[in-house]
């Protein structure tokens, strides 16, 4: 199963942000430069590296923290 | 039992353009540039003041009819597919079907179902032609979805265009046609894609005028039209891959039967997305969106007659048709061309406002 640093290092790499900015109560649309087309790109790059969000949740996504609890691989 | 067949196919969209250009004096360079390289709309076609999506549904349909010298009396059904009508009463159809020269006999009626209004209302005709109820109809999918966005709407306004198209259906030997149909919903999603003053639940006051701007910059009241993007990308990408196989399934067909997968055109991203979890190969891809927008209800069917202008429909093609949207909800059709194929209405596929009474 991947680590929650895997995570870490792929949304760094998505959102082209210093991984030490993602702590889990960091709020995504805070991060320098995000928005909405980004958000989506990170959707489909977690998917890629086996994260399952359910839609549910993809509805109401906001902090790095939250993408940390869903089911992988 | 009849059995219905796509014979003609023709679409409009309005003759205004709404560019990139304009949309960076409204929303700042980086941001619409950000959008447009995941969405592939390059522009829009919008109504101006005065034009409705049932003026582009009368274009489209009286052009076809002209092209094809189909006498109106013989039309038995006129489907009308719309969220975006004329009035909240009456139903469009009945405004086009006057507007139109439609005979008293034929059944006029719409149906709202948003982006996956294609499927639906052939569905839907399919079964008056199995009910004896029709030998020849005509559906229209129709929408204007630039009138009901807040212009400050970074995400809406930069993917929506506005078009219409009409289709004609005829009766045909059970093996082409309209061979098969999956429609499906996942009614948890309804809010993500809502205008929620719009009806009788919430009543226009003052309060649903109030402009609320959400975390991404856009600005929208509770009389517009508002998507939640994230939740509708993910069931875009997640659903309708898995119900496609489904339908592939349930009608006993595979990829390579088919000739021509259509889909939705919300976005090119989207579209890749669905495309690649399918494993269906470029050459049975198709995108018409980059020129026009995303066109709701009409965007499919606007596909696939682009397809057909472009030469991309062979005679005795098999094309899966898959659209979703609103509901959240999706609908996919089989359709083989008949033998003749889908030959391409000379006419324009452009409206311009002139008389909004006399348009043609």
């Amino acid at each position: 199963m991947i680590s929650d640093e895997s995570i870490r290092q792929a949304v760094a790499r998505e959102l082209k942000v210093p991984p030490s900015l993602l702590l889990p109560e960091t709020v995504l649309h805070s991060l320098p430069g995000f928005d909405s087309v980004q958000l989506l790109m990170l959707m489909v790059a977690l998917e890629e590296i086996g994260v399952k969000i359910p839609t549910t949740e993809a509805a109401n996504l906001r902090t790095f923290g939250e993408l940390l609890v869903f089911e992988r691989k | 039992m009849l059995h219905a067949a796509l014979t003609a196919i023709h679409h409009v969209v309005p003759a205004r353009r709404l560019t990139a250009a304009e949309l960076e004096a409204r929303f700042g360079a980086k941001s619409v540039q950000s959008i447009t390289s995941l969405s592939g709309i390059r522009e829009r076609r919008i109504v101006e003041p005065g034009m409705t999506a049932s003026d582009l549904a009368f274009a489209a349909a009286d052009r076809l009819l002209e092209a094809r010298g189909i006498p109106r009396p013989s039309l038995d059904v006129l489907v009308v597919t719309t969220q975006t009508g004329d009035y909240q009463i009456p139903g469009t159809a009945y405004v086009l079907h006057e507007r139109l020269g439609l005979s008293p006999h034929c059944a006029a009626f719409d149906l709202a179902q948003g982006c996956s209004a294609f499927p639906y209302s052939l569905a839907v005709a399919q079964g008056l032609f199995a009910a004896g109820l029709a030998r020849r109809a005509l559906v229209l999918n129709a929408d204007a979805v630039s009138s009901i966005l807040h212009p400050q709407d970074r995400t809406l306004v930069t993917l929506h265009g506005d078009g219409a198209t009409a289709t004609l259906l005829e009766t045909a030997t059970a093996n082409e046609g309209l061979l098969g149909f999956h429609l499906g919903t996942d009614s948890s999603g309804w809010r993500y894609l809502c205008m929620p003053a719009s009806g009788a639940r919430q009543p226009r006051d003052e309060s649903t005028r109030r402009e609320i701007t959400d975390e991404f910059g856009n600005v929208r009241t509770a009389e517009h039209f508002q998507m939640n993007g994230q939740a509708v990308f993910h069931f875009a990408i997640h659903k309708i891959p898995e119900v496609v196989g489904e339908a592939l399934g349930k009608f006993g067909v595979s990829l390579a039967d088919l000739d021509l997968v259509i889909l939705h055109q919300a976005n090119r991203f989207m579209i890749q997305q669905i495309y690649k979890k399918l494993g269906v190969p470029a050459e049975k891809q198709f995108f018409y969106l980059e020129d026009v927008g995303n066109l709701s209800g009409a965007a499919t069917p606007a596909a696939l007659s682009e397809a057909v202008r472009q030469g991309r429909v062979r005679p005795g093609a098999l094309i899966l048709l898959v659209s979703f949207g609103v509901g959240l909800s999706w609908g996919i059709a089989l359709v083989r061309v008949g033998p003749h194929g889908l030959v391409p209405i000379s006419a324009s596929t452009e409206l311009t406002l002139v008389n909004p009474n006399s348009q043609s």
